[in-house]
């Protein structure tokens, strides 16, 4: 009993001491790495490591050196079974911006250690309110637009389906 | 305390002490061997590299013979040192300029009449030396002199200009440059900027006339093809067919997103473009001139 007691505890000190010393910043470099091989750069950022959370500043998303995507602020929140991301005011720029006229005020990703492939998404913006997934393994972006509001610039992008306006893409 | 709950207390600790330490250790352990201690910065391109080809024409029937050079590459060109500032030429009018990387040729106009000038050949004493994008520089008696592109004066400024008043002929063709519709003089389409501009505002009215995807080969890609192209639209004007493949601009490979990108971004700027596309089996320069 005693054993089993210390094992729990064992095991609650290493995952608690996991999201404690996760080097949060260098893990966010060895991503920024990954993404450098897809043509993104994430630049422009300051970086607020916290104890169970790391902070994004002004981020600016660069796809093959053009400016394309920034946000405010954006919080990653990795607890290894439940990952979150959040961000604030998230603005397509220039030519991106030309194409697909969004502004999401709140961007909020959630990844489950149940379903690892799968990312779910919900964001608020100038569109109204939406939610989907991205699913990692099929490759499918999924968004359904839940609460449309100002849709007409999107429009073009979108797809009617039973529950509304949807947009789904392969990637 | 007894001494049995003593040792409980040391072993619990004991255990949230392993915990945390093997978790650390983990962690230092990742860090040393696979974590980067910096992250990504933008390494910032060069923006698009401008065309160095201007035909500004005085006149339709006054066409300059200028030697037709497929341009491979925008060429990298000094900017010219700021002192001394060589002084202006008035007598001529500077209508054309083409630079490739193994020609420099000037077309301009005089008393009337138009000359076709190479780099280092001579017009009443004045030698052609350095050719820029916009103007070109000339030498006479050591010293430097500068002959601008000629470019379209506001329809209401009266001032007297030189250029003006050495050859009218040269304007002539203003009321032509004020229509609204695409024009092709040889292998050049003008565009009216007022067309340009709207184009430019309205993203979502490119595609209801154009429609152009990524062209991959050999899982890269290598282009952009059109899709389609409305008939009698004003994309119907501009020389490009469903089916080609642009592959350069400006001289650029299209094997990427930030040409084009950039490109976009740079519309604002763009007075001048060439588009390389690929009919078939044959490849295309279309000249395109915004004014």
């Amino acid at each position: 009993m005693r054993l089993v007691r210390n094992l729990i505890l064992f095991i609650v000190a290493l995952y608690i001491g996991v999201i404690l010393f996760m080097p949060k910043s260098q893990l966010y470099y060895f991503g920024e790495k990954q993404l450098k091989k897809y043509g993104v750069v994430i630049g422009n950022e300051e970086l607020n490591s916290g104890l169970a959370s790391l902070e994004i500043l002004h981020p600016v998303a660069y796809y093959q050196g053009v400016d394309i995507l920034r946000a405010t602020n954006v919080k990653i929140i990795p607890l290894l079974f439940i990952n979150k991301l959040e961000a604030d005011s998230v603005e397509l720029l220039n030519v991106a911006k030309k194409f697909v006229d969004i502004e999401i005020t709140k961007l909020k990703l959630n990844e489950s250690i149940l379903k690892p492939y799968r990312v779910k998404i919900d964001a608020t913006g100038n569109f109204g309110i939406a939610n989907g997934y991205a699913d990692l393994k099929s490759r499918i972006l999924h968004i359904d637009i839940i609460k449309p509001k100002d849709i007409n610039s999107i429009k073009r992008y979108l797809k009617k389906g039973d529950k509304g306006w949807y947009y789904e893409s392969k990637f | 305390m007894s001494q049995n709950s003593k040792k409980s207390i040391y072993t619990l600790l004991a255990s949230v002490v392993a915990g945390l330490l093997i978790a650390k250790a983990l962690w230092v352990g990742l860090e040393l061997i696979k974590l980067p201690k910096s992250g990504e910065d933008i390494e910032k391109k060069s923006a698009l590299k401008s065309l160095y080809y201007h035909y500004s024409l005085a006149s339709k029937k006054e066409l300059p013979k200028v030697i037709k050079k497929p341009i491979t590459h925008a060429v990298k060109i000094n900017r010219p040192k700021p002192k001394p500032k060589p002084e202006k030429i008035s007598k001529f009018i500077l209508t054309g300029i083409y630079d490739s990387s193994s020609k420099k040729i000037i077309a301009l106009n005089y008393l009337g009449k138009s000359y076709v000038l190479g780099l280092g050949e001579s017009i009443e004493g004045y030698k052609f030396t350095k050719l820029y994008p916009t103007y070109a520089i000339f030498t006479k008696d050591k010293k430097e002199y500068r002959l601008d592109l000629y470019k379209e004066q506001p329809k209401d400024t009266k001032k007297a200009s030189s250029v003006s008043a050495t050859v009218s002929s040269a304007v002539k063709p203003k009321a032509e440059l004020k229509k609204q519709v695409i024009e092709r003089a040889g292998d050049t389409t003008y565009i009216p900027k007022n067309l340009f501009n709207k184009y430019r505002s309205d993203i979502g009215a490119i595609r209801k006339n154009i429609g152009v995807v990524p062209y991959m080969s050999g899982g890269k890609l290598s282009g952009f093809r059109i899709r389609y192209v409305k008939k009698g639209s004003d994309f119907d004007k501009l020389g490009v067919k469903r089916g080609d493949i642009i592959t350069a601009i400006n001289g650029e490979q299209l094997n990427n997103f930030r040409v084009p990108l950039e490109f976009f971004n740079n519309l604002d700027s763009i007075t001048a473009a060439t588009l390389t596309i690929k009919r078939g089996n044959e490849i295309k320069e279309l000249e395109y001139e915004v004014r």
